[in-house]
């Protein structure tokens, strides 16, 4: 029985060290950088709580098709423009349009794509 | 390498995968009672705290902008109720994220802007997401397109009757409010109530409920949020619970 305790410990540990991700981000804060910044542009950053005040999940996450995996989505801007993923909204009608690329493209240089602010799953951000 | 030290050596790696192979089966067996439970939560919760605090140290960016000094008054100042609640939630140009130079910091909304109106938490974004779609402080769309069904759902699962936790209340109608069915039908969840074998192991490492809580919806340091039926209370709260699906322990 004790040794398993202390896997169990030891394994809590682990999760702990490795899970808990940017410590200031807000809780659920998602980067993208997997085009952006070999396309010379800041990475975006997601906030899911800003869009949850204006639209449920099941908006992006059933009607658009959003996988719930950070980095699992293809989104690419030419996807966007012609009104895929985020340009369903992001189009001027909705909410900004696509001309206002600092809006969203507002991350530090480096970012590694995944979900941030304290998330202690592999959950969404396992990619 | 003669033989004998050969034979040894694979004894070694024999134990090593014997181990590793019992630990995971009978870990949350060892872990069903409370002592364990209770050290073990609070082992998580210390480590939690000290990592995000180390993190802060290492990962925040020196903001060379003029926000600098706001920043820090709004830290030294926690007297005023006002400046103690936007301490829940940090500005964006201390977030790690944002990159203060970016011409975009001062027209995207502050979270502390958007977040403090709402009924307060004390996990995550600090927000209690259904306190505030049920009093009606927020009214997030569900749908873009015209045609899309909505569904919802008002059904309680009773789940984990035999564990040394409280019992598992899944409530259908707090996961509609906000999730279609198909997000977690039949993908991560047989609809079959009881068919999907779900483990705390499981749910740590990202999968079914794990999916969401830990990451997007309140984390898994909240244990009693699900775990939310004491076993002396079960009898009221299945009288309380209009459609119910209690899933006996085979």
């Amino acid at each position: 029985m004790k040794p398993s305790i202390i896997y169990a410990a030891v394994i809590v540990l682990i999760a702990g060290i490795f899970h808990t991700g940017s410590g200031n981000a807000e809780y659920a804060d998602v980067v993208l950088n997997k085009r952006a910044e070999k396309q010379g542009m800041r990475p975006v950053i997601y906030p899911h709580w800003f869009h949850r005040i204006r639209f449920r999940c099941k908006v992006c996450h059933h009607e658009l098709g959003f996988k719930m995996r950070a980095g699992a989505n293809d989104i690419s801007m030419s996807a966007i423009i012609d009104g895929k993923y985020c340009g369903i909204c992001h189009n001027n009608d909705v909410a900004w349009g696509v001309e206002n690329c600092d809006l969203c493209h507002s991350g530090l240089p480096g970012l590694k794509t995944g979900i941030k602010g304290g998330a202690q799953t592999g959950g969404p951000g396992r990619w | 390498m003669d033989s004998r030290q050969r034979e040894a050596g694979k004894m070694t790696r024999f134990r090593r995968r014997r181990t590793a192979a019992s630990f995971s089966s009978d870990t949350w067996t060892v872990a069903r009672s409370w002592p364990v439970v209770c050290a073990l939560s609070t082992l998580f919760a210390l480590l939690v705290a000290c990592n995000t605090e180390t993190l802060k140290s290492i990962s925040t960016p020196s903001p060379p902008s003029a926000s600098a000094p706001t920043e820090n008054a709004a830290v030294a100042a926690p007297s005023s109720p006002a400046a103690s609640r936007s301490e829940k939630w940090k500005s964006l140009t201390a977030d790690g994220l944002h990159d203060p130079r970016s011409p975009a910091i001062k027209l995207l909304q502050q979270p502390a802007e958007a977040l403090a109106p709402l009924p307060s938490d004390e996990a995550g974004n600090k927000v209690d997401w259904i306190a505030a779609l049920d009093q009606g402080l927020i009214n997030p769309r569900t749908n873009i397109r015209p045609d899309t069904h909505i569904n919802v759902l008002d059904l309680d699962i009773f789940l984990s009757l035999n564990g040394a936790l409280p019992i598992v209340k899944f409530p259908h109608r707090q996961h509609t409010m906000w999730l279609d069915c198909e997000n977690c039908h039949e993908q991560i969840f047989k609809k079959k109530a009881g068919a999907t074998p779900i483990t705390m192991t499981d749910i740590l490492e990202g999968k079914y409920c794990g999916q969401c809580h830990g990451a997007v919806a309140f984390p898994l340091t909240e244990c009693n949020r699900c775990h939310s039926v004491l076993h002396r209370d079960f009898k009221k709260a299945l009288a309380e619970s209009k459609n119910k699906v209690v899933v006996r322990p085979k």
